[in-house]
């Protein structure tokens, strides 16, 4: 056996028993889960640096996140009950300037347009309040926008700070099947909707030295979309014949609430970034006869990382 | 520094927009209250069951008042006898130590089927395939096939029945036992009828509650039946034997049988459960069944009481299946 391949085993046998002792210590407590997310991003981190504009690449700015939270769901096609429980979930969220020729720096009062994106999955075990049955729930949300952000910097007495405010249309697709645990021809329900919605947000960011702390708040809110909402008395058999235009209907902010908010605290300390904060995401609609609603609220836990794209138009 | 301190004041303020919606207490009363509600806006039988569903209510609750918070047994039973007076047997009450169902929709109907018969008639050890069972009749010089299925919760494949059939193609008819099936999976219903269609037909419709009213209904969709995609498809005689406990999807086959192609009903009527059943929890986390789907055959005339036989049967001997005798006769 070669040296290389004696090293070679030794890292895999290494990682390996990182592996179990992560998954013994991730089922048991929080902390497992951040170390699961150096794991998953470590690479990035150590690797990445404040990317150079020579004029011609794009910068790309990455957040990998872990969230973590509880959440309750309504779902009145299954249950006027209560259905409570704690969620899992990791996301990606990007942005990106849309100049085919980035800024070396961004001056006092500037303005842009910048391209903005997002995908996550959510796992779930939410259970009846009386606890004589449950839920499983798997979530897969995405989407895509385009906000304005203006700039505005100034220097205090000891250290830069500056304000982004950005604002600007989203349109974000968001499903989430239900499996319940015991019901009668029912076993599945889900939430599905596509909206346009509007985003906005702040960012408030102390530069000092070599670190960096950005307080960064955000919120998105439904304006227009089309859902599913299943008709009063709907058998899981009809609406697997084929019958799904009649359950498709339009959904504004007045019969529809959708809203998603996160408050973060981005931390750059020297070359890695780390983001920790809440969010929130509400979610409430229906008919006369039948409604729908879920909230979650949890930590948030990421990493951010840039790296340049070449080409520089998106 | 404020700002950021009116913006954790609004996130907060956000997070509190939503509280719990349960419909009713739990309490006796409140589940009582629930119970009522469910069947009275989500049921599609109230009218048509003929039963004055506000007095029940008035009088059940009343009784719901005497019960005490922890008697769960008595509140059960409570509730067990107020869905009883629906005389549904898709109608159930689901707890942790019982359920609940109805018996008086086939109570007095004679029971038209003796699993020990059957074996006077077809080999010791019939041949099974998927959920169906079935052997020669052994009584007769002319070969006639012999079908048991007990229940559509048991699965089959478009194997199983091509071999089924195959294994009857030199047989003068068959006969197609449905006695006592308590239903199961309505597709298996469909599946099984596709084999004895040999064109594409109506055989049924079906709406579904749009409202909390008791008329309430979606427009009527139709049921077809398409023939089943298999080499060989039966078309010589077939006799489907059914009772009164030939229930739920049961009823629905026997309803499709009855504009298949040389198709021959006899026994007892059917039992009924026309109606698709869901479910929906009480505040105590019980969960009723019910039926919110109505299902009517090709005349539009609803099928929940039950389908009467073409020819009507009924087992008296103790020594012979009279109604597998008959279906013998009707195809020699």
């Amino acid at each position: 056996m070669t040296e290389a391949n004696l090293k070679n085993r030794t890292f895999l046998r290494h990682i390996n028993l990182c592996l179990n002792g992560l998954w013994e210590s991730a089922s048991k407590t929080g902390f497992g889960c951040l170390i699961i997310l150096w794991m998953l991003t470590g690479g990035q981190i150590n690797a990445q640096e404040t990317p150079k504009n020579d004029g011609w690449s794009s910068i790309r700015t990455n957040t990998l996140s872990l969230r973590y939270g509880g959440k309750y769901s309504l779902d009145e096609y299954f249950s006027p009950l209560l259905y409570g429980g704690q969620q899992i979930g990791l996301k990606n969220e990007w942005q990106r300037s849309f100049a085919k020729v980035p800024k070396k720096e961004i001056n006092n009062g500037e303005t842009e347009w910048i391209s903005v994106g997002d995908i996550g999955l959510t796992g779930a075990k939410v259970l009846q309040s009386q606890k004589r049955n449950y839920y499983y729930e798997l979530g897969i949300q995405g989407g895509w926008g385009s906000v304005w952000q203006a700039t505005t910097q100034w220097s205090g007495r000891t250290h830069k700070q500056a304000v982004k405010t950005c604002v600007g249309p989203f349109l974000q697709a968001d499903l989430e099947v239900r499996q319940i645990g015991s019901n009668v021809n029912k076993p599945y329900s889900f939430d599905a909707s596509i909206d346009a919605m509007l985003m906005a947000g702040v960012a408030y960011t102390i530069y000092k030295e070599q670190y960096r702390f950005c307080f960064d708040y955000q919120v998105k809110i439904n304006v227009l979309g089309a859902e599913w909402l299943p008709q009063f008395g709907t058998s899981y058999y009809e609406v697997t014949e084929g019958q799904v235009g009649q359950n498709i209907a339009v959904g504004w902010w007045g019969n529809r609430q959708f809203v998603q908010q996160r408050l973060c605290l981005d931390i750059q300390l020297k070359r890695s970034t780390w983001r920790v904060g809440v969010e929130h995401e509400y979610m409430h609609y229906g008919s006369d006869h039948q409604q729908f609603k879920r909230q979650y609220i949890g930590v948030v836990i990421g990493t951010i990382f840039k790296y340049r794209i070449k080409g520089g138009a998106i | 520094m404020k700002h950021i301190y009116y913006i954790l004041a609004a996130f907060l303020l956000c997070s509190c927009m939503s509280g719990r919606e349960d419909l009713q207490d739990n309490t006796p009363r409140g589940n009582t209250e629930a119970l009522w509600k469910i069947i009275d806006e989500k049921y599609c039988f109230v009218e048509e069951k003929g039963v004055d569903w506000d007095a029940i209510g008035k009088e059940y609750l009343a009784y719901a008042d005497t019960i005490k918070a922890n008697d769960y047994r008595g509140l059960f039973g409570l509730l067990s006898n107020m869905l009883d007076s629906l005389h549904d047997g898709h109608v159930n009450l689901y707890s942790s130590f019982d359920i609940s169902s109805s018996t008086n929709w086939y109570d007095s109907y004679p029971t038209n089927y003796n699993s020990d018969l059957i074996y006077k008639y077809i080999d010791a050890k019939p041949m099974r395939a998927g959920g169906l069972t079935y052997s020669l009749i052994t009584s007769v010089t002319d070969s006639i096939g012999y079908i048991r299925y007990s229940s559509f919760s048991n699965g089959f494949s478009e194997a199983n029945m091509y071999y089924v059939l195959e294994y009857f193609r030199h047989c003068k008819g068959i006969i197609l036992d449905v006695r006592s099936n308590g239903g199961g999976s309505l597709e298996y219903a469909y599946q099984l009828a596709a084999h004895f269609f040999r064109e594409k037909r109506t055989i049924g419709y079906w709406h579904h509650k749009t409202g909390t009213g008791h008329y309430d209904f979606s427009e009527l969709k139709p049921i077809e039946i398409d023939p089943a995609n298999v080499p060989y498809h039966w078309k010589k005689p077939i006799v489907v034997l059914c009772n009164r406990h030939s229930y739920s999807a049961t009823n629905t086959f026997v309803n499709c049988m009855r504009y298949a192609d040389n198709c021959l009903i006899v026994g007892g009527k059917t039992g009924g459960g026309g109606g698709m059943p869901l479910s929906y929890e009480l505040p105590n986390g019980w969960m009723v069944r019910f039926s919110s789907v109505k299902m009517y055959d090709a005349e539009k005339i609803s099928i929940e009481e039950g389908i009467d036989p073409d020819k009507e049967v009924t087992l008296v001997s103790e020594d012979k299946d009279d109604i597998i005798d008959y279906a013998i006769q009707s195809l020699l």
